[in-house]
């Protein structure tokens, strides 16, 4: 039957992946609950870092570049989380098939469960930092339009498939090459101070020599996505919607790609 | 039918000679052509033509590294084969190193669920089942406590009271035996009993060959990776026996 497991049938594989369900589901369960050990006071330590951050980056770049904290602080805790993200699921991601590996020796499962588990974990650990940002955002700025939180809808979901996706591409490297981790942390650091998340893209404009850099960045692109419905209320400039789906396009098929031709043997590397 | 058909089948094994290349070299080697990495494999079965039928309790014997487990977790659709054809028919419950996939931060009420959705039940369905695991593993509360706390006999009597609560057509055991206190040993031995009779196929791997002749009717003896020999239990057991006697009068 394993035949049937590997990705060749598309349809099928998803449709396992449905069927082990409550497989995932629990263990993206028992991941949050030791991750906020059972205490509604853990929620509470895990939010603490995302906000010491943008507590002590808001007092001091605020002055810097001369914006005001109630703008400030909605658009930095915005892009913090949203990069935590990128950076938990690449990162958690790089392990996802070396922790699921007791359960890959007994049965044959659709691998894609593991990178899947890693991803919705650390998705809803970001979520309650997003809302958190939510909120200072409507504190500080009002209610946004209807139409631009309804655009959220897809853009976290594009963002949850991106998720999924690196966190396939950081197992399967992880799994052959023992230091994808170390490098991936690298270029991670790199990436950074190449995206507009502490400070805002446009107060770069007179600076050319590193604009293109950062235009050219898809996670640029990716956070105007979310920030731009909630702190304008507006949609996201149509270049970036394109950047964004496309580049989420190329690195899911890079990640269908490598899982199609690496998923039947993973076991020997494991 | 038979509802396990394997036809030639050859299986390979890439083996990492001391360590495994780190990214950094597979990309500078890459980027100057010297990736003529020798690549070591084992070939760890030979041309493996093996019917299962239904009824059939096959054992599998061999000397260590014979391919024994290897056989087994390749009947599992776990490992892939290089060449020929398999064919399983059912739905297969598999006993290998059972206390290994639980998660230890998890409680026993929590394992006993993961356990049950990987081998695709549904949380109605668990639920039903939850008493009768919990009864078996004599653990009461303990179920209420992460597996860290437990022992490792208590781990074994939760792992085995859980491996054996599905109702698999093909069941296909790695040497389960000596689980717990020997009071639990006894009542786990009837209920290895009762989970093997109800399944249509049974294939075990085990060196106990008591055991072997008492379950199985038909017996493989593996030698390296290829099958040796094939038969009713009693006549296969008997050749290994005074192959086994043989080596030991040599050494």
């Amino acid at each position: 039957m394993s035949y049937l497991y590997v990705i060749g049938n598309r349809w099928l594989y998803l449709r396992r992946i449905w069927d082990l369900r409550f497989f995932w589901l629990a263990l993206v369960q028992m991941d949050l609950r030791t991750r906020y050990r059972r205490s509604f006071f853990g929620i509470g330590w895990s939010l603490l870092r995302p906000l010491a951050m943008s507590t002590v980056l808001c007092l001091v770049f605020s002055k810097l570049f001369d914006i005001p904290a109630a703008e400030y602080a909605p658009f930095l805790l915005l892009g913090l989380s949203l990069w935590q993200f990128f950076v938990e699921s690449t990162l958690h991601g790089c392990e996802c098939f070396l922790n699921g590996a007791a359960y890959v020796r007994q049965q044959p499962v659709p691998l894609a469960i593991f990178p899947l588990r890693t991803t919705l974990g650390v998705g809803l650990h970001c979520l309650i930092a997003l809302l958190l940002a939510l909120a200072l955002a409507w504190i500080f700025r009002g209610i946004p339009s209807v139409l631009a939180l309804a655009f959220l809808i897809p853009a976290l979901i594009l963002f949850f498939f991106f998720g999924w996706f690196m966190s396939i591409i950081g197992g399967l490297f992880h799994c052959h090459f023992p230091d994808t981790k170390h490098l991936f942390e690298i270029g991670i650091q790199i990436l950074f101070y190449l995206t507009p998340i502490i400070y805002r893209a446009d107060s770069l404009r007179n600076r050319e020599r590193f604009l293109w850099a950062i235009e050219l960045n898809p996670l640029t692109h990716m956070l105007e996505l979310v920030r731009r419905p909630i702190l304008d209320g507006s949609l996201p400039p149509l270049n970036s919607m394109l950047m964004s789906l496309g580049f989420v396009a190329v690195i899911g098929i890079v990640a269908v790609l490598c899982l199609k031709k690496l998923e039947k043997n993973l076991i020997f590397w494991l | 039918m038979s509802l396990i058909d394997f036809r030639h089948v050859d299986l390979v094994y890439p083996i990492r000679e001391h360590r495994a290349i780190t990214l950094k070299e597979f990309i500078l080697r890459g980027l100057f052509r010297q990736l003529n990495q020798s690549k070591k494999e084992v070939h760890a079965l030979h041309d493996i033509c093996l019917q299962v039928h239904e009824g059939e309790r096959l054992g599998i014997i061999g000397f260590n590294g014979a391919g024994k487990s290897t056989l087994l977790r390749t009947i599992a659709g776990i490992y892939p084969i290089a060449g020929g054809t398999r064919r399983v028919h059912g739905k297969m419950c598999s006993l290998f190193d059972i206390a290994v996939g639980l998660e230890h931060d998890a409680t026993g009420w929590q394992n006993i669920r993961f356990r049950s959705y990987l081998q695709g039940e549904t949380p109605r369905s668990v639920e039903k089942k939850l008493p009768a695991i919990a009864e078996f593993s004599e653990l009461g509360e303990f179920l209420d406590l992460p597996l860290r706390c437990y022992s490792a006999g208590m781990i074994m009597r939760l792992a085995f009271a859980i491996a054996t609560s599905g109702e698999p057509e093909i069941l296909l055991i790695d040497e389960v035996f000596g689980t717990g206190d020997l009071v639990f040993q006894k009542k786990a031995e009837a209920r290895m009993k009762d989970f093997i009779d109800r399944a249509k196929v049974v294939v075990m791997v085990g060196h106990q060959l008591s055991f072997l002749e008492e379950f199985c009717n038909r017996i493989i003896w593996l030698n390296q990776g290829r099958i040796h020999a094939d038969g009713p239990a009693r006549d296969i057991i008997a050749a290994y026996e005074q192959q086994v006697q043989a080596l030991r009068a040599a050494a």
